[in-house]
């Protein structure tokens, strides 16, 4: 892609161009009304031209201090329905555009600012990931959910309390009854272990829980090398009136890697798509008792995502040989 | 004797001086008394209402600094722009900004993921950096895959 130049305009849409001959090489354009969004992605042996339709979907605010930079997420619609094309080398497939099929759905979001979680071992500071939907022909009962985690030795602008900052959040929506609990803590797993802020949705009452934990650690192969990849998560966030337990197992050869340079560090996002997940969703009363199980059991939908994101392979001569390179062409 | 004189006045003046500066030397110890008898109210106030907050909490609640509810549902489409040029930090710094999408067909269970990346510097942003991965998935098989690694993508804005 060195012969590609490439123009951005209307704040979101890139289109690369060749430069000698001015043909289309990649386009990635975006329009969206608040409840629609259409997305349309071309590249080679590519074509996408989707109609989201949201379902669900949130802002971590509009708060962002211009001169902090601070890292913002927008899961601007986890939980669409969808209908469109995609056409992947060659081979097209269409998707149903009936308002009441409960075939197709999507996820769609944003994450933007200067820092990404990091920390030494980079394998202790990562950003967790989970997207579920379990549809129901009754919009009433349709559940979306969207979770996650990100943790930081030190964050920076924050001072002696961006040491070892963690947050999380989770958004939970049953039909149009919107739940979330998000928290950021200071000094995470220290005996000074200190919440900067917890926060829920008004229904809920009080900010309770909010963590991930990783098991079955294994080896995943690919091309970069080898990597230690928790093959088991653990989602758990509780406000004082609904409790969220999400466990996912990731089978054998589901796990792949994206991968990105972020300036001198290889940033790995591990993913697995359509993994298995045990869910338990219910209701809590005032004194912490549980009250009406909403779901309970592996979801019957393949509705699902889940990643465990880090710096690796940790930065290696030939990571640092390839950032390098970046730097060069990027100084071009 | 005008000498002694001057002596004795310039004495007398070293001596008031120096009465002068001893009656002036309690006031920073004074004007901080003053503060602190302020301020004891203050801290007082603080550690009450903390106190107050930590013995109110619920069996399964744990302290909190601050609490708040700045999340948006279902936020506007300009939520969702590219961010770079709202920001004016001091010194430059990586900008990064992704848009990650997830597509499913549960009838064949096909996965589609697609990720697109912008990085750039805060003070060159028309120096981009980018990068599209893309996979289609049916649980282990791959049937489709695509990964520009950015570091062959130079963007450059027109």
């Amino acid at each position: 892609m060195d012969n590609v130049t490439y123009k951005v305009f209307n704040e979101c849409d890139v289109i690369g161009l060749d430069k000698t001959t001015g043909k289309t090489m990649f386009k990635h354009v975006v329009s969206a009304d608040g409840q629609r969004m259409t997305v349309q992605v071309d590249l080679p042996d590519l074509a996408v031209d989707l109609l989201f339709v949201r379902v669900n979907g949130w802002y971590s605010g509009g708060s962002e201090n211009p001169k902090l930079c601070h890292q913002t997420s927008t899961m601007y619609a986890y939980h669409s329905k969808v209908s469109g094309s995609i056409v992947s080398k060659g081979r097209k497939f269409e998707l149903d555009p009936s308002p009441t099929s409960v075939r197709f759905r999507a996820y769609g979001g944003s994450t933007w600012g200067c820092y990404l979680p990091f920390g030494t071992p980079p394998i202790e500071y990562p950003w967790t990931w989970i997207w579920l939907v379990i549809p129901n022909a009754d919009p009433a009962k349709e559940i979306g959910i969207a979770a996650g985690t990100i943790r930081y030795q030190q964050y920076p602008d924050f001072g002696v309390l961006g040491r070892d900052f963690y947050a999380a959040g989770a958004f939970v929506d049953i039909g149009q009854d919107h739940h979330w609990v998000s928290s950021a803590r200071a000094f995470h797993k220290s005996p000074f272990e200190t919440y900067l802020v917890g926060s829920v949705s008004p229904q809920d009452g009080y900010f309770s829980a909010a963590h991930v934990d990783q098991s079955d650690w294994r080896i995943l192969k690919d091309d970069y090398g080898e990597s230690l990849i928790p093959y088991t998560q653990t989602f758990t966030f509780r406000s004082q009136k609904l409790e969220l337990i999400a466990q996912t197992r990731a089978k054998e050869g589901e796990i792949f890697r994206i991968s990105f340079m972020r300036e001198l560090n290889m940033y790995s996002d591990f993913r697995a798509n359509g993994v298995d997940v045990h869910v338990l969703l219910r209701t809590r009363h005032a004194n912490g008792t549980t009250d009406q199980v909403l779901y309970d059991g592996m979801i019957s939908s393949p509705f699902s995502a889940v990643e465990y994101a880090y710096v690796d392979p940790y930065p290696t001569p030939a990571s640092v040989i390839a950032a390098k390179r970046e730097r060069v062409n990027f100084s071009n | 004797m005008s000498s002694r004189k001057g002596n004795a006045k310039a004495a007398e003046h070293k001596g008031s001086a120096s009465a002068a500066s001893a009656r002036v030397k309690p006031q920073p110890s004074s004007s901080l008394f003053s503060c602190w008898s302020i301020c004891k109210y203050i801290v007082v106030a603080a550690t009450a209402a903390a106190a107050y907050q930590y013995f109110s909490l619920a069996a399964d609640q744990p302290f909190v600094l601050k609490t708040t509810i700045d999340l948006q549902h279902n936020p506007p489409a300009s939520a969702y722009r590219h961010r770079v040029n709202q920001y004016t930090v001091a010194e430059n710094r990586t900008f990064i900004q992704w848009w990650n999408y997830a597509v499913v067909d549960a009838e064949t269970k096909v996965h589609w993921t697609i990720a697109f990346g912008i990085m750039t510097l805060l003070y060159e942003p028309e120096k981009r950096i980018g990068s599209f991965s893309y996979i289609q998935r049916v649980g282990t098989e791959v049937q489709a895959e695509l990964q520009s690694k950015c570091c062959l993508c130079i963007l450059m804005n027109s």
